[in-house]
């Protein structure tokens, strides 16, 4: 049991080492810019059309449940505005994380794991690049940037879904389920906040990602391995940091 | 004999290209490299001959950096190799070309863009001149028309060669080549050699070649040396070392594959 924690631990520290590295590396010069716009596009390509179905798919089954409870209390009206905070105040950014996670995440670490038990990351090396700062910093920025375009996606989509499942299932237009869904949100604590904090979920998956794929070994089984253990460690770190912005948020704009 | 074990007399640093020091290296508490030295006169070809698990490919990979010693000098053209300082070791290192055993191609690009990638990287040079250059390359491998490939399109050979032209894209003074004929058939491995013995003979590059293949290597190489337990047990040329006390070096000069 001993052993065991030890080894947690240890592991926890070296991904804590081996993100801080990437934070003061990605102010050093040279920037790689270029790659990091790559590696955004990259991301992008592989989640988007994911995130999108995903987000239409969700605000639709949202619609469906919040219709039957709110119907039990004649609560219709409210459908718009419990759809909207339910996806812009916290289930968006989560279910984004954890689709990034699978998606993006998984790519990475079985792409650099690949890299590094084929001698693709010495050779990088030999021919004079910082394979840490071309591979991994690259990979942890565009994982930073791109997952709070992506929540604005799913969000937006999410919107979209339940907006067409209100208006098959009530009479309402779509100029009021706007109205009704946007009309009482907070700015700061309902969207801004939120959506931000989804920069901290791109730092964790990317870093944790990169971590296993970087650091990977014994050929195509440590491919297969980092690429599940990314999509594991770094979906359970986000859920569990979400619970701790989600109670800061409440604490600094409480209601 | 500009390679040996035991300290050597003193040549002009102008002509060595490549020199270890007194370098030791132990993985997991095994020792890969024992207090080993070694000197590569500039525009030799020296060929590091060894069964396998003796520290040869160590010894390239400590040679251009990838693998700091625990103990000891690494000096490529007169400059000590340190590790933490990462701008001199990007300079080393572009003056050294690295062909893995495995070509280490990176393969989500084509091996045109392989080729192109370290030019990208380090020159100022224009989009027509990089092409010019890939292409200049690619002919000197015989691939010239397999740019438009990805690496995973090519046989054993082809990469082996493609691997070599990205290694020879900045012109470098060191040339560093790990098992240029493994998993190749005869005629291929021949093939490679041939390129090799021409590369030789058309610049002044110093190459250091870890091989099983005495047989192919001769027809290039200037020195052997053979590692044993993490140290040259002999060195010399190939005439000088056919004729050793040492039953390993007698069987590896002799061509046996290990």
């Amino acid at each position: 049991m001993r052993h065991r924690l030890n080894a947690f631990f240890g592991f926890v520290g070296e991904i804590g080492i081996f993100g801080l590295r990437a934070i003061r590396d990605a102010f050093r010069p040279p920037f790689e810019f270029g790659e990091i716009l790559n590696q955004v596009v990259e991301i992008g390509w592989r989640t988007g059309p994911l995130v999108l179905i995903s987000g239409f798919a969700f605000g639709v089954v949202i619609a469906l449940v919040t219709l039957a409870s709110m119907m039990t209390f004649g609560a219709q009206a409210m459908i718009p505005e419990a759809i909207s905070l339910g996806l812009f105040k916290d289930t968006g950014a989560l279910i984004t994380a954890l689709l990034v996670s699978g998606r993006a995440g998984a790519g990475i670490g079985a792409q650099l794991a690949g890299m590094r038990v084929t001698e693709q990351i010495d050779a990088l090396e030999t021919l004079g690049v910082d394979s840490f700062k071309y591979l991994v910093v690259t990979r942890i920025a565009a994982c930073v940037i791109a997952i709070p375009i992506l929540t604005t996606l799913f969000n937006f989509a999410g919107m979209a879904g339940g907006l067409i499942s209100d208006l098959m299932s009530l009479h309402i237009t779509a100029r009021l389920f706007i109205a009704e869904a946007f009309g009482s949100m907070a700015m700061m604590s309902d969207y801004v906040l939120p959506t931000a904090k989804t920069v901290v979920f791109g730092f964790i998956i990317g870093t944790i990602s990169c971590y296993l794929g970087y650091t990977a070994s014994q050929g195509a089984a440590g491919v297969g391995r980092a690429s599940t253990r990314s999509v594991v460690f770094s979906s359970v770190l986000v859920i569990l940091v979400d619970a701790v912005l989600v109670r800061t948020i409440m604490i600094w704009y409480p209601g | 004999m500009t390679a040996m074990n035991e300290a050597q007399p003193e040549a002009s640093r102008q002509s060595i290209a490549i020199e270890l020091e007194h370098v030791s290296k132990s993985f997991q508490g095994r020792a890969v490299l024992k207090d080993f030295s070694v000197k590569v006169a500039t525009g030799k070809t020296f060929c590091l001959l060894g069964r396998s698990g003796t520290g040869k490919s160590v010894t390239l990979k400590v040679m251009v950096g990838l693998i700091q010693p625990d103990d000891g000098k690494v000096m490529i053209q007169g400059k000590e190799i340190d590790h933490r300082d990462h701008k001199l070791l990007g300079e080393v290192r572009k003056q050294i070309g690295f062909l893995f055993q495995n070509a280490a191609l990176f393969d989500s690009i084509s091996v045109s863009e392989n080729v192109a990638f370290p030019l990208r990287r380090h020159t100022k040079k224009s989009e027509a001149e990089i092409r010019s250059i890939v292409q200049e390359k690619l002919k000197e491998v015989e691939l010239e028309k397999e740019g438009a490939k990805m690496p995973s399109e090519l046989s054993g050979g082809m990469l082996k060669r493609a691997g070599l032209a990205r290694a020879l894209a900045l012109d470098p003074r060191i040339l560093l080549i790990d098992e240029p004929s493994s998993g190749l058939d005869r005629i291929t491995a021949k093939e490679i050699y041939d390129l090799l013995l021409r590369l030789k003979k058309n610049s002044n590059v110093t190459s250091v070649v870890v091989t099983h293949d005495v047989t192919g290597a001769r027809k290039f190489a200037d020195e052997f040396a053979v590692l044993d337990q993490g140290q040259i047990v002999a060195c010399g040329a190939h005439d000088e070392l056919t004729g050793s006390d040492n039953a390993l070096v007698r069987e590896l000069i002799a061509g046996s594959e290990t």
